[in-house]
């Protein structure tokens, strides 16, 4: 678990061939307005990319944006990149991903929570700060 | 040029960058700006302004202020008028034309209560259609959802040929001019986009302002506000914070993952059957006329002709000219 001396360290990335950067945008700035610091990865990178920034970083959550619809499968291929680096953060997921779509991701996959579109940041900052305890 | 005077050899986007989350201003300015960087880099290589003028076009975004739309499209057209005569002394009419293709808004759309689209998509193209836009691209109405299904995307088409068609509005050049209210709203937004580039100039003009990661940045900030001020209610949105509604189940269009295997297939063919020699020349006439700067566009003809990929020409463009980085 987290030291208390360290400021929460979120990795923000989109995952596949994808420059729809404009939420996950979005999302940096809000976590930054609160308190949380954020390593911005940004758009169209590869799976082993992100899994090697959070090692590296030693972030305590993954938020991920996924516009171009293979989220099915880039997702869980990341989550089992993760699992197998024995990464474990939680890992928000958020963008075009159709509602049953988005169960299997969490209940198959392990992602501990997907955010559809017209969420609010209120709910997304929440989500962040209740699966990083802080 | 030379081999394709009718061809329009570049459109300039402002499309992305509304999407991205500029505001309407934004939009404009940073649009009309990056149209005199290519100006300026094709007359320092020897071209004369009355030539290369006619054959820019632009591509835009219509969103949902229907007045403002109209008033940006028009203000638009003033300001290009007005850099082409002053800033570049052009003669020829054609010059001064400012030509534009638009696209409806699909951020603007939402996922909830999605057949609520179709009426978005509407308005964005009347915007565009009494604004003078030359084409049109019109959202499926289920964008914030997927893919188009065939049932959306043709619906998209529909709505234009009943705008086309029926409705008789694309019969009046510019319906609006001399109303009193559009007029005013044209002078305000012709007002904002010279002093935005004023300040563009003041900073160097639009290449220094886009290396510094000026545009970006007050994109990133517009988009951070408009998303802030959507959740306080400020900026209202049907099914999303007005007249709230869930996102139900939805038929979405899936592509089916075998179909990635076949373009694969296909693409490892192709390399196979071809002339490898003739690809490692025309491939390596494509890098060196990158590495120069020169025109690059007769030898990435040549190279599509010895069936050299796309992906292998951007791979150059990567390898010559870097990436912009996604950070900032």
């Amino acid at each position: 678990m987290r030291k208390k001396s360290k400021k929460t360290r979120i990795l923000l990335s989109k995952v596949g061939v994808d420059v729809h950067d404009r939420g996950l945008k979005v999302i940096a700035a809000a976590l930054r307005d609160a308190g949380m610091e954020v390593i911005y990865l940004g758009a169209s990178r590869f799976q082993d990319e992100i899994v090697k920034s959070a090692e590296e970083e030693d972030v305590d959550a993954i938020g991920i944006s996924s516009m171009e619809g293979m989220h099915h499968v880039k997702i869980p291929e990341l989550m089992k990149e993760l699992r197998e680096k024995k990464i474990e953060v939680p890992v928000v997921c958020g963008g075009i991903i159709p509602m049953n779509e988005a169960n299997d991701l969490k209940d198959k996959h392990g992602v501990y929570e997907v955010f559809s579109p017209g969420s609010t940041l209120k709910e997304i900052v929440e989500c962040f700060r209740k699966c990083t305890y802080s | 040029m030379k081999h394709t005077p009718k061809w329009y050899g570049i459109n300039v986007s402002g499309y992305h960058i509304r999407e991205a989350g500029s505001n309407a201003i934004q939009e404009a300015v940073f649009t009309l700006a990056d149209a005199t960087v290519f100006i300026d880099e094709t007359l320092s290589r020897g071209w004369h302004i009355d030539e290369i003028a006619p054959q820019i076009s632009f591509f835009m975004n219509a969103y949902n202020n229907l007045f403002e739309e109209i008033a940006k499209f028009r203000a638009m057209r003033r300001v290009w008028a007005k850099i082409l005569k002053e800033r570049y002394g052009a003669k020829k009419a054609r010059s001064l034309i400012f030509k534009f293709h638009t696209q409806t808004g699909g951020s603007a759309l939402t996922a909830q209560e999605p057949l609520n689209n179709i009426v978005r998509a509407t308005i964005h193209s009347l915007a565009a259609i009494i604004g003078g836009t030359q084409s049109l691209h019109t959202d499926s109405y289920d964008e914030a959802l997927g893919l188009p299904t065939e049932a959306a995307a043709k619906l998209a088409l529909r709505t234009q040929h009943i705008i086309y068609h029926e409705s008789g509005v694309p019969n009046v050049i510019d319906p609006l001019g001399g109303s009193y209210y559009v007029e005013w709203l044209t002078d305000q937004v012709e007002e904002e986009i010279w002093r935005y580039f004023d300040r563009i100039d003041k900073a160097g003009g639009m290449l220094a302002y886009t290396e510094a990661g000026i545009p970006r940045r007050e994109i990133s900030q517009t988009s951070y506000q408009t998303q802030l001020a959507i959740e306080r209610g400020d900026i209202p949105i049907v099914g999303v914070n007005l007249f709230k509604s869930k996102i139900g189940d939805f038929e979405v269009c899936r592509v089916k993952l075998e179909q990635e295997d076949a373009e694969i297939d296909a693409v490892k063919r192709v390399k196979k059957n071809r002339n490898q020699k003739a690809v490692e020349e025309t491939l390596g006439g494509f890098r060196k006329a990158c590495q120069k700067g020169v025109n690059v566009t007769p030898y990435a003809i040549k190279a599509a002709k010895a069936n050299v990929t796309n992906g292998e020409m951007y791979q150059v463009f990567w390898d010559v000219y870097g990436e912009w980085p996604h950070l900032d």
